[in-house]
Parts: structure tokens; sequence; C-alpha cells
């Protein structure tokens, strides 16, 4: 079964084609359920790839390899690891639920799904390619679904979103696109002429001189990071998040973000282990200012969405630090963390967009004491705050604690400083939940009607993992540690486990 | 450090119900969040039992630990692996010894009246069993906070009551006070969160692991004092958020704000003693620092005074019992801070006990009184309430320290280990605060039961139904009798604990039936003094209060900590906040973004003809200067 992965990338894409080419023939209605069904088949054949992924072997499983374009070394290479494994999980899990959530889009319905099945094809391709050249291929193939999606059914200013939504991001991909094509250059010297091939480029990359290496990194970095976003390079998402379709605001701090700090895990660090090193404490303290930074900001907005997006700048911020801290645990905690950040504030996103469906506003100032007309919603929208609080118990705090414990271990500074973000997302959670579900209500706001059944079925599957992923992270981390060691091991040298303190167990006898 | 040293008890069928203690009250809280609103009022009856029946476990699971010799006196139950990355695992263990059966039997002993006692005061209420779902759903937290055998599976727990304390203080949310106040508490207390967070982190970077045993046993071996000095500090800010100690106590006050057996159950009797668990279970830490105790004590000896002044000028009647749950926390710290952990442990239970009753005797009197909380509205009640009021006075007389109710021994044997371990200074102001103890407690009782009437709402009082009364009278019995647990410092309770906490400091001083007395007349001199000046009728104490003018104003306001903390903190850092999101981030990052933006259109106008406008248009040219680049650098290689 060596085309499940193929079949998983491109599933969505042939609905996508189904769609268009039934053109005006397909109705709204038709439209929503072969989307569904698209999605959920999806969905179906990702849990067949985690039926068959043994999370006891390192490195990648299932791979296809084909070759496409020989001339320049371009390879279709697809395979799946345990960093990949939970994010595809993730992406194919929120797709169906995007779908759903969006069944009350009326116009150019058929257009609108398309949109989503082709992003789908394009985030799992990016997920799984292992040719950077199809990597970069299926990466800016996001943009154009995702622009499409916030201005053809964005919020009043979406033209403005979308446009800087494409030039921030597009701006980052030129930096990639040239450190890739260096790379490939620095190919050539390989046996079968030069290639896109991750697996043939580490061993380039290794060869690289330092000053080289570093440069790349940097491109790579930079491509990368305004799609993290890092700060200061995080200033379309908030735009993009307040304008976007409820399920395209799920779907971009769900997945697409991750496949930036995706990006850092599966090239930056590999690639450019020495450079990684190098950089690390200006990367880190990037990581840290976005968690502050983000976190004071999403203190002071005033729209719910905006302070949603100001919060994912700041959780992102842990992901980074995660990730460039180079320990078993704080790695293990930043993958964990890009999958937990998905589903929390996809559920925070999706509470939202149903708020807003009722009150037609994203003002808090406009809301108040709705947890009395709508304890059912509201109650979810608690579940979904408590997550991203990081309240022990739900899944975000594992991923945050990790992150944090593996930090510290090898940076008190930093472990201390990014501990702050937690006292700052109490506050501005709550501070906006209270706002929102708090207080005296507004008279036009009695009667709102609490969760329907399409609603419930939308949140109760994200609500679920929030609970089982916070008790069970062990069904996530057992995949996601041995890989992340080998990202470790080979960026230090070895793994750095912090469990394993050698004075410790040393002085546990006393003289 | 002994707690190390017991030997872990194979499993029998009885040790192995541990798991269940928690879990029956967290299953019912499932329970009634879904169904809670069909289930009308039996869901108070089925939260009820789901307590009861934890605290009849508690005491089987107990019985069973104590039929061991002293030194076997452990049980830890693996459920499953919480977190396993590489070496480091995290278990969600249960831990059974001497100092979480105590803890995990005042819990559900005390829950389960205090839950009793609910189902009559929140009769009628619309959210009902969402109350007990909430109320459920902290005693599990709860128990699993005292039975975590690690310092996470603690810090769930910990986090865990934090969110029903939140969720309990604003549970009347249509008033924006109520919530205020529940997210000051959260955040308050997340504040002291963070740094136990950084300590947790601290204690992984030493030791790799979270566990108790391995942790604590190799403490002293493997801690530097200034690792130890950093942890048990960073331990200690957790405690002191937890528990209300100052700096961190202004939480607590304004959490009255919730229904009243919400203030017994969780900001009295359980979970603000969390903090001095924590102190307690992490001795061997702070013993091997040279300063940590010392600052623990130091702690609890200025919040004990500082909270029992400000009591002394509440007018709302559980204002004043806060005020006085974070003096007597203050106490418990100062004891902790001495190594007098057993002291420590004596007097929570002993306080769970009496504040529980008193709290729920005024929740009584609030409920009798149709809302009314405010001190000066009252008076006489003991004639129209006999049952409250008789039972509230045990409490009264109980915390007060008179013979031979529960602080009397309690409050008495800190003050003896003061004195006898050469701390004079400690001896005298806690003297002192025993006096103000006495005073604040005694002017409430006064004020509420006896004088004569002084509105129409006191005039109109009525005894409460049955389910309030009973657990009051069942509270009122335990505060008699608690102090029977430890009659002297080396008492039955100290002994039982000796095996976890160590033995009790002990040397020599002013001798201890001296100081009994002492104490014991500071207590009822203090009680007649109120009596004198609030009830007797013979002084105007209105008049002598506005004649001590400025200071009872700076005492109701609690030496303004508040206000400074609103004025200090609170603004700048808004502030700063409205600064950083309004200016900088709108004007200066974004604006710079714009502006280079606006340079790149400037230098498109040059090439106005190929500016199309659609995007896609330049995704287009980006994509064929992209393919040149290729064939350029490939040329080139």
């Amino acid at each position: 079964m060596s085309w499940l992965l193929t079949l998983l990338t491109f599933l969505p894409l042939v609905g996508a084609a189904v769609l268009l080419l039934g053109g005006r023939a397909v109705r709204d209605e038709a439209a929503r359920w072969i989307a569904l069904g698209t999605t959920v088949a999806a969905f179906l054949v990702a849990l067949a790839v985690y039926g068959r992924f043994d999370p006891a072997l390192a490195g990648f499983q299932l791979v296809e390899r084909a070759t496409w374009v020989p001339a320049i070394g371009l390879h279709y290479v697809v395979g799946i690891d345990g960093v990949s494994l939970w994010l595809v999980l993730l992406t194919a899990f929120l797709f169906p639920i995007a779908v759903l959530a969006s069944w009350t889009i009326g116009r150019d319905v058929r257009l609108y799904m398309v949109a989503m099945l082709v992003l789908e094809t394009a985030v799992i391709g990016s997920f799984l390619a292992l040719d950077l050249l199809l990597f970069f291929l299926f990466f800016e193939a996001i943009l154009v679904p995702m622009y499409l999606l916030i201005g053809g059914w964005g919020g009043e200013r979406r033209v403005r979103a979308a446009v800087k939504f494409f030039l921030f991001t597009m701006a980052g991909s030129a930096f990639l696109l040239v450190g890739i094509l260096v790379l490939w250059a620095r190919s050539s010297g390989l046996a079968d002429g030069p290639t896109f091939d991750l697996r043939q480029l580490l061993a380039v990359a290794a060869s690289l001189p330092p000053a080289t290496a570093r440069w790349l990194f940097l491109a790579f970095l930079v491509g990368f990071a305004v799609k993290v976003p890092l700060v200061p390079l995080h200033t379309w998402l908030p735009d993009a998040h307040t304008e976007a379709p409820t399920a395209g605001s799920v779907l971009l701090a769900g997945v697409l973000l991750k496949v930036g700090t995706y990006g850092l895990v599966r090239f930056n660090l590999p690639l450019f282990p020495e450079a990684s090193r190098a950089f690390a404490t200006l990367v880190s303290i990037l990581a840290i200012l976005g968690i502050l930074y983000g976190a004071v900001c999403a203190m002071m907005q005033s729209d719910v969405k905006r302070l949603v997006a100001y919060s994912s700048v700041s959780h992102l911020g842990f992901v980074v630090l995660g990730i460039f801290a180079f320990t078993d645990q704080s790695l293990t905690g930043g993958v964990l963390q890009m999958v937990n950040h998905g589903l929390a504030t996809g559920a925070l996103f999706l509470v939202v967009g149903m708020l807003y469906e009722r009150t037609h506003t994203r003002e808090l100032g406009a809301m108040g004491g709705l947890a009395g007309a709508m304890p059912w919603l509201l109650g979810a929208y608690l579940v979904a705050v408590f997550a991203s609080v990081g309240l022990p118990g739900l899944n975000s705090f594992v991923g945050e604690f990790l992150v944090i414990v593996g930090t510290f271990a090898v940076h008190r500074w930093f472990g201390t400083l990014a501990a702050l973000g937690v006292i700052l997302a109490a506050i501005y959670l709550l501070w906006s939940y209270q706002r929102v579900a708090f207080g005296p209500i507004r008279d036009e706001h009695r009667r709102l009607a609490d969760l329907d059944l399409r609603e419930a079925v939308v949140l109760a599957p994200v609500l679920s993992l929030l609970l089982v992923f916070g008790v069970a992270p062990g069904v996530l981390t057992e995949a996601i540690a041995p890989a992340a060691r080998s990202v470790v091991a080979r960026v230090a040298g070895e793994s750095v486990d912090i469990g394993a303190v050698a004075g410790a167990t040393e002085e546990a006898s006393p003289p | 450090m002994v707690g190390a040293e017991l030997t872990s008890a194979a499993v029998t069928p009885t040790l192995g119900l541990l798991w269940l203690v928690p879990a029956l009250p967290l299953a019912a809280a499932a329970v009634n969040l879904f169904w809670g609103r069909r289930l009308k009022r039996a869901a108070g009856w089925l939260a009820s039992a789901a307590v009861g029946a934890a605290f009849v476990l508690s005491a089987l699971v107990v019985a069973e630990l104590f039929r061991l010799p002293a030194q076997e006196r452990l049980f830890v139950q693996h459920l499953f692996d919480w977190i396993r990355v590489g070496a480091f695992r995290v278990g969600a263990d249960l831990r059974l010894d001497a100092l979480s059966a105590t803890m995990i039997l005042v819990v559900t002993g005390v829950g389960t009246l205090i839950h009793v006692y609910a189902v009559g005061y929140m009769e009628g209420d619309p959210r009902f069993g969402r109350f007990f779902a909430y109320l459920n759903l902290f005693v599990g937290a709860m128990l699993l906070l005292v039975l975590g055998g690690n310092y996470l599976l603690l810090y769930v727990g910990w986090e865990g009551v934090g969110l029903c304390s939140y969720l309990l203080i604003g549970f009347w949310f249509e008033e924006v006070a109520n919530a205020n106040a529940a997210k000051k508490a959260f955040v308050t207390t997340r504040i002291g969160d963070t740094a136990m967070l950084v300590g947790l982190a601290f204690i992984v970077w030493r030791f790799g692991t979270l566990d108790f045993d391995p942790v604590l046993g190799r403490a002293g071996a493997t801690l530097t004092e200034g690792a130890a000095t950093a942890i048990a500090l960073l331990l200690l800010g957790g405690a002191i958020g937890k528990s209300a100690q100052v700096p961190l106590h202004v939480w607590l006050p304004d959490a009255m704000a919730g229904p009243t057996p919400v203030s017994a159950l969780i900001h009295a009797a359980t979970m603000v003693t969390a903090g001095v668990y924590l102190v307690v279970r992490s001795a061997p830490i702070f013993e091997a620092s040279p300063v940590a105790l010392p600052i623990v004590l130091v702690v609890g000896l200025v919040t004990m005074l500082y909270a029992g002044t400000s009591a002394l000028a509440q007018t709302d009647i559980k204002r004043v019992l806060a005020y006085s749950t974070i003096s007597q926390l203050g106490y418990m710290f100062m004891a902790a801070g001495m190594r007098a952990y057993a002291a420590a442990m004596f007097l929570l239970v002993a306080h769970a006990f009496y504040k529980a009753l008193l709290f729920l005797g005024a929740g009584s009197v609030i409920h009798g009184m149709h809302g009314e909380q405010d001190l000066r509205a009252m008076g006489g009640l003991l004639r129209r309430m006999p049952v409250t009021s008789a039972t509230t006075l045990v409490g009264v007389a109980a915390l007060a320290g008179v013979p031979p109710l529960a602080a009397f021994f309690a409050k008495d044997q800190i003050l003896e280990i003061a004195n006898h371990t050469g701390r004079p200074l400690v001896w005298a102001l806690g003297s002192l605060g025993a006096l103000v103890s006495a005073l604040y407690v005694g002017r409430l009782a006064a004020l509420a039961f006896l004088g004569r009437a002084r509105s129409r709402a006191a005039e109109r009082a009525h005894e409460s139904p049955p389910t309030m009364a009973l657990p009051l009278v069942a509270l009122a019995v335990g505060a008699a009798a608690a102090g029977a647990l430890n009659v002297v410092p080396e008492g039955r309770l100290a002994h039982l604990l000796e095996p976890v906490v160590g033995a009790v400091p002990h040397g020599e001083g002013i001798p201890a039936w001296a100081l009994s007395t002492l104490g014991g007349l500071i207590a009822v001199v203090g009680l007649a003094a109120t009596w004198v000046v609030y009830a007797s009728g013979r002084v105007d104490h209105e008049m002598l209060a506005a004649r001590l003018e400025p200071i009872p104003r700076m005492l109701g306001a609690g030496w303004y900590v508040d206000a400074a903390y609103e004025r200090f903190v609170q603004a700048p850092t808004l502030a700063a906040a409205r600064f950083i999101a309004g200016v900088l981030d709108a004007r200066g990052v974004d604006g710079l973004v714009h502006a280079i933006a606006g340079g790149v259109v400037g230098i498109a106008r040059i090439g106005r003809r190929i500016q199309t406008g659609f995007v896609r248009s330049y995704a287009l040219v980006f994509l064929f200067g992209a393919i040149a680049l290729l064939v350029l650098v490939g040329a080139r290689s």
C-alpha cells in the first residue's frame, strides 16, 4: 500500500475537481455534502496511515518516490515521520469540521468548497513532501485558496486583509525559494546530478561552509517566520483572522501557521545544525518576545477575533522556543503544542464564529451576560478558553509544560520568561470571556438560541480531544518523542534528555 | 527526612480502592454537568452522596493504612503513565501516607457536611445542578491535589481547584462585581502558580523527575543551598497565592462574592489550606535551604497580624471571616516555618471544623435575613435563630481559643513551640495575634447574635431548614472536640504524622501549663471585652470607632493594599499594554510594514504598465522570476 500518502494528499483535489467539472449543475446542498464526504474520506485515509505507522521506527515511513522532472532533479517524494504524523492527522481532522462549520455559507458555495478542498491538498502535501521543490509548490499553493477564502467570503475589509496576507507570505517565500535553489545548486556534485530530495540534501548541507549554511538558514528562517508568525513579522495575522470566514480562521490558526513551525523542525534544524545552534539565542529571544508581546497585545483587543489572533502569536512563541532549546522534551513539547494549539484555538474560533452568527458583532463591549442565554455554547467556549489558558488536564498544558521544563534545563531565564506568558494568557482570556459571558445581558440577546445539532456535532469532537489529549498525551508523544529525539541529536550531536540527570543519581547515594 | 525512608505497602483489596476516592466526586460532577437540570433537587443529593461515599471510602482506606507498622504506612497506586518523553516520566500516581490521609479525611468529611448544607442553601437557584457539578469537581480536584504522588499531579489538582474557585466565586455571574472577583482570584493565584511552575521546572532540571520520593529523599544530598532556596521560594510563591498570604492575599476577601457554602468549603476549610500542605509536603527542600523556613515564618507572622487587624474593622460578616481565614492560615505558615509541621496540620484540621462552622453559621444568618450581610444591621439573633446562634457561638469560642475547644490546643501548641525553640518575639506577637482573633470574632458574635435587633430584617429573621441546621450541629461537635486529636504538642496526631513530617521540635522555656493558662485567659478576656463594648449597651461603640479614625477606615480597607495595587501595579500595567497594543503594534510595527510596502508601490509606479492590480498576475510574475533565477543558478553551477 505504498500509495496511501498520495491518496491522502490528492483525494481532496479529486473532490475539488468533481465540484469544478460539475459546473453550475452542482447545487449548493450537493456541494456541501460532496465536500464533507471528501474530507471525511480523507480523514479515514489519514486514520489508515496512522494504523500503518510504527512509532517505534525512526525516520520516514510509507515513503513513495517517483521521478518528475529529471532534468532539474525534481522528484515526487512523500513520506511521514513522528513530526508530521500528528500534523497530518490534525489537518485531516479539522477539515471536515471546518466544512461542517461552513454550512451557513450561502454564496458561491461550490467555489467556496473548491477552495477548501484545494487548501486541504496543499496543506497535507506540505507536511508530506520530502522534496524541497515539491514542498515549496505545496507551500505556495496554500496561498491561493486561502487568499480566495478571505477575499471572497470574508468580512468588511476582506480585500485589504487578503492582499496583506498574500504579500507578506509571498515576500517570505521569495527568501525560502532562493535558499532552496542555492542548496540545489550545491548538490550538483552528487552522482546523479543536482537534486531537491531532502534526504540527499541533508548530506550536501553537512558539507557546506559555515557562512553559507548560516545565510541559507536565515533565508529558510524568514520564509517560515512569516508563516508562524514570529514578531515582528506578525501583523498580517490579526487582519487575516479578523476578516476571514470562521472556517478560514479555524484552518489558518489550526494548521496553516503550523506549516511555518513544521518547516523549522523539518528543514532548518536538520539541514543547518551548526547555524541553528548559532542563531538559537536570537530566535529564542524573538520567540519569547512573541509570547509576551502577543499576550500584551491580546489583552488590549476589543475585537474577539483579533484577540484570539494575538493569542496565537503568543502560543506559537512557545512552539518556536521549544524547537530552539534543543532538548528532547522541549522539541517534543513544541511539536505537541502545534497539534494542541490547533485544536484549542480551532475550538475558540469555532465558538467565536457561532457567537458572531447570532450577535452579528465581534466587539467584546457589545456582548455580555450570554452565559445565561446560551449555557451550552458558552460552556463550550469556557472549555476552549481554559484549554488555551493551559489548565492541566486539558491538552495545551502538556505541550507548554514540556517546553518550559525542557527549556529551563538549558536556559534558566528563557524558561522563566516563557512561564510569565502563562499569567498573561489567564488575564486576556478570562477577561475576554468575562466580557462575553458574564455581567448583565442586552435585551436583544435574551432570546438567542443555544447550540443546534449541527453545531454540537461540530464542537463535540474538538472539545472531546481537548480533554483526551490532556489526560492521555502519550497517544501523541509516543510517535513525536522519537522523531524529536533524532532531530535534537542531529542539531546538538546527541540527544539531550532532561529526564536523565547524571548528577542526581550519583549523589543519590550518601557517602 | 523521615518520609523518604517509608517503605511502600503492598496493595490490599481495600487499599486498591484508593483511586475511587477522587473518582467518585468527579463522576458525579460529570453527571450533574450534563443532566443536572433534569435531576432537579436530586442533583444536590447525588453530589452529597458522592462526597459522602468518598468519605466512607477514605475512612476505610486510612484505617487499613494505620493498621500497618508506622514505617510501612505508605501506599502508592500507579494508575497510568501520564507524560512519557524519553527518560522523563510523570505517572498518574496516588500516594497515601499519614499526611495525605489527614487531608482526604478533612476534605471529604467537612465536604460532605457542606454539600448537605448547600442542598438547603441553594434551593430554588436556577443553576442548582450546575452548582453541585462545580462543587463536586472541586472536591475531586482537591483530592487529586493532596493524593498526587508527584509535583505535577499535585499541580493538576492545584489548578483544578483554582478553576472551580473561579467558577464558583463568579457563580452568580450576572453581577459584574462577582465576575470581577472571580477573575481577580484566578489571576492573583496564577501569579503564585507560575512561580510554582518555574519551581517544578527547577526540580526537573536538578532531579530529572517530579516524584516525591526521589526528590524529597535526595533533596538534602543533591541540592546546593542556593538551589534549595530557589526551589523552596518558588514553591512558596505558589503557596502564598493559594493560601492568600501577604502579598498575594487580596483575592480572598473579594472571593466572598461566591455563595456561602463555597466560602466555607473552598475559601476556608480546604482549598486555601493547600499552600500549607505544599510547604509541609516539601519540607525537606525547605530544610535544605538556610533561609526558606525563616521566610515562611515571617510571611506567616506578617500575614497573621495584618489580616487579624483588618478583620477587626470589617462590617460585612463574611469579610470578617475571610480576613480571619487569612490570619489563621498565617498561623499555620508560622508553625511550618518553625518546623512544627504537625502543629500546622493540627491547626489546619481544627480550623477546617470551626471555620466551616462559622461560615455556614454566617450563611444561615444571611439566609435567615434574606441576604443581609452587614453586621450593623444584625443583632439579637440568638432568640430568633437559636440553633444557628448556639452552634456559631461554639465556633466563635473555638476560634478564640476558649479551653477546651479546638483552637485552644492548636494555637497554643504553636505558641508553645515558639517559646520553647528560643523565639520569644514570635511567641509575643503570636499571643498578640491570639488576642486580636478573640477580639474580631467576639465582635462578630456580639454584633450579630447579642444585643438588640438593629433592623427590620433582624427582627424578622427566621431559623434555617434542617438540611442547613444539622451540618451546623455536626460541625459544632467537631469544632468542640477536635482538640482531642492532639492534646499536647507530641500528641496523637503528631505521632501519626511523625513518619512523614518528622519529630516535633522541642526545647526549654516558660512551662507549658503557664503558657496554656495565659492562652486561655487571652481568649476569655478578649471575648469578654468585645461583649462589654459591643453588646452590653454600656459603651457607644460607634462613637468609639469614630474617635479612633482614621484607623478603623484603614483597617477596613485592608491597610489600603488593594488600592495601592490598583494604582501602582494594575494601572501602569494597563497603560503599558495600551501603549504596546495601540501605538507600538498598530502604528510602529504595522506602520513600518506599510511604509516599506508604500516604498515598493512607489517603485512599482515606474513600471505601472505591468501593474495590473491582480494578485494572481503578481503570482505569475513571481513564478517566472523564480524560474529565471533557477535557470541562472543552474547555468552557473
